[in-house]
């Protein structure tokens, strides 16, 4: 699914890296980006929405797009926080598999959830790295409610990519719940730190387009080598 | 022009926050808010756009505008910067300011602030209190030549003061989050202990052009303050 507005995106991006807007600290005009790409106005509105969504520029009315000042290191876009990988590319992401079991919901998991207690769940634990850091450390609750078909070889081998491919399985919107915490021994270990170190907890609540919750994603950021991002707009 | 729309607006999302719609768990019809309010349907439908971009529901075809499970009591709802005075409600909010003092700008805050090095500066520290105990500590920095503010206007929410005395309309704020270490200063203050974690938000805000406003740094009591973010996605 290489959609063109995914092409100019990309193209766009690139400069933005490589430096091209450092002048001017504004993206180009519309009508620019049409003679440069011989593309339509929606596919480059389209474009450039992504590119404010992911965090490199921001509209402002009657005066262009401009480009954010500063974009931290290893830092996570709240808007966008499905797809670490896809994020911080070109930066290497791997993900160490920790626990992989089929586990029934207990009462905190069911109301979080929203489904009978006893509801069967996947629950998958990780550590990642970023750039060869370790970056978080991830506690997963699959709702195996709504992923009858999922057999467990295709659970093993990419449980996430299988959710992201999964035309009915939409995810529509995610909540985030932030907070810090005082991280555990085994988190510790993991991510290279101390027990009692800061962590940054986000618990992402991962919703289909009906409202149900179809995974909660809690991790715990390595504390110096993690961020994120908000970009808030007042009314 | 925009008020009614805003009324509107602010009248549902209070009806939220009461636990109005807790049993249904959905809004009213297009056609109820119409009659209930006595305004246009284009109107309403601007409302409930607003209601649903700020994360409080999402409408799903054909069946209605259900709303979000989370409760936002208690929490700073990062998709609604109103203040924590706002946020905390019903705790109160209060502050005291601990330094309010012109100072020049050095590397770091001269590229932050986007002025030259050695620009006077204000700079506030303010402690805040939920019911009376400590939850964050505020450093802000504002160019004191294009923000001139008075000690008096740090006791209560700058960012008003800002907007409604200085007519310097505040457009975006971001945000980089983190945890950090406590120093010894800040645990002092909060009443933790050095090296205890601290929820830190530092924030640049921004007018309609895109020129900083201020640049600061917040550091939450850990175990007092919770965010929310509420994303769509598309």
């Amino acid at each position: 699914m290489a959609a063109k507005y995914r092409e100019v995106f990309s193209a766009i991006e690139k400069d933005i890296l490589d430096g091209r807007y450092n002048g001017t600290r504004k993206l180009l005009t519309e009508d620019a980006y049409i003679a440069e790409y011989k593309v339509s106005r929606n596919t480059i509105r389209n474009a450039i929405d992504l590119l404010v969504k992911r965090g490199y520029c921001f509209p402002i009315q009657g005066s262009g797009v401009f480009l954010r000042r500063t974009k931290p290191a290893y830092s996570l876009n709240l808007e966008n926080i499905y797809g670490l990988t896809y994020y911080m590319a070109p930066l290497p992401v791997t993900s160490r598999l920790l626990h992989f079991d089929m586990v029934e919901a207990d009462e905190d998991l069911a109301s979080k959830m929203e489904i009978p207690v006893g509801s069967p769940l996947l629950y998958v634990v990780r550590v990642r790295h970023v750039d060869h850091k370790p970056y978080v450390y991830e506690y997963n609750y699959f709702n195996l409610l709504l992923l009858p078909e999922l057999d467990e070889e295709t659970a093993r081998s990419s449980i996430f990519t299988y959710i992201n491919r999964h035309e009915s399985l939409q995810i529509s919107f995610i909540d985030t719940v932030l907070s810090v915490v005082k991280i555990n021994a085994e988190e510790a270990e993991k991510l290279e730190l101390v027990e009692n170190d800061p962590g940054l907890k986000i618990e992402a609540f991962v919703m289909i387009r009906t409202g149900e919750v179809i995974q909660l994603s809690t991790g715990v950021f390595h504390y110096e080598n993690a961020r994120a991002l908000k970009m808030a707009t007042y009314i | 022009m925009q008020t009614k729309f805003k009324e509107i607006y602010d009248r549902i999302e209070q009806d939220i926050r009461r636990g109005e719609y807790d049993e249904t768990r959905r809004l009213k019809s297009e056609d109820e808010y119409v009659t209930l309010y006595d305004v246009s349907r284009v109107t309403v439908r601007h409302a409930i756009d607003q209601l649903i971009r700020r994360g409080y529901c999402y409408p799903v075809q054909g069946k209605g505008v259900f709303l979000r499970r989370h409760k936002i009591a208690g929490a700073t709802n990062l998709e609604n910067i109103r203040g924590l005075t706002y946020d905390l409600f019903p705790q109160v909010v209060t502050s005291k300011i601990l330094t309010f003092q012109q100072v020049p700008a050095d590397a770091f805050l001269a590229d932050k602030l986007d002025c030259d090095v050695e620009q006077p500066l204000t700079f506030i520290e303010r402690l805040r209190f939920a019911d009376g105990q400590a939850i964050s500590l505020e450093r802000l920095y504002y160019n004191s030549e294009k923000v001139p503010l008075t000690q008096d206007a740090c006791l209560g929410s700058i960012y008003e003061y800002v907007q409604s005395k200085l007519g310097i309309k505040l457009c975006f704020i971001d945000y980089v989050i983190e945890a950090v270490k406590l120093t010894r200063h800040e645990a002092d203050l909060l009443s933790l202990c050095e090296g205890d974690p601290g929820f830190q938000f530092e924030n640049l805000g921004m007018d309609r052009k895109g020129k900083v406003v201020h640049y600061g740094r917040t550091v939450y009591h850990y175990q007092k303050i919770r965010s929310l973010k509420m994303a769509s996605f598309l």
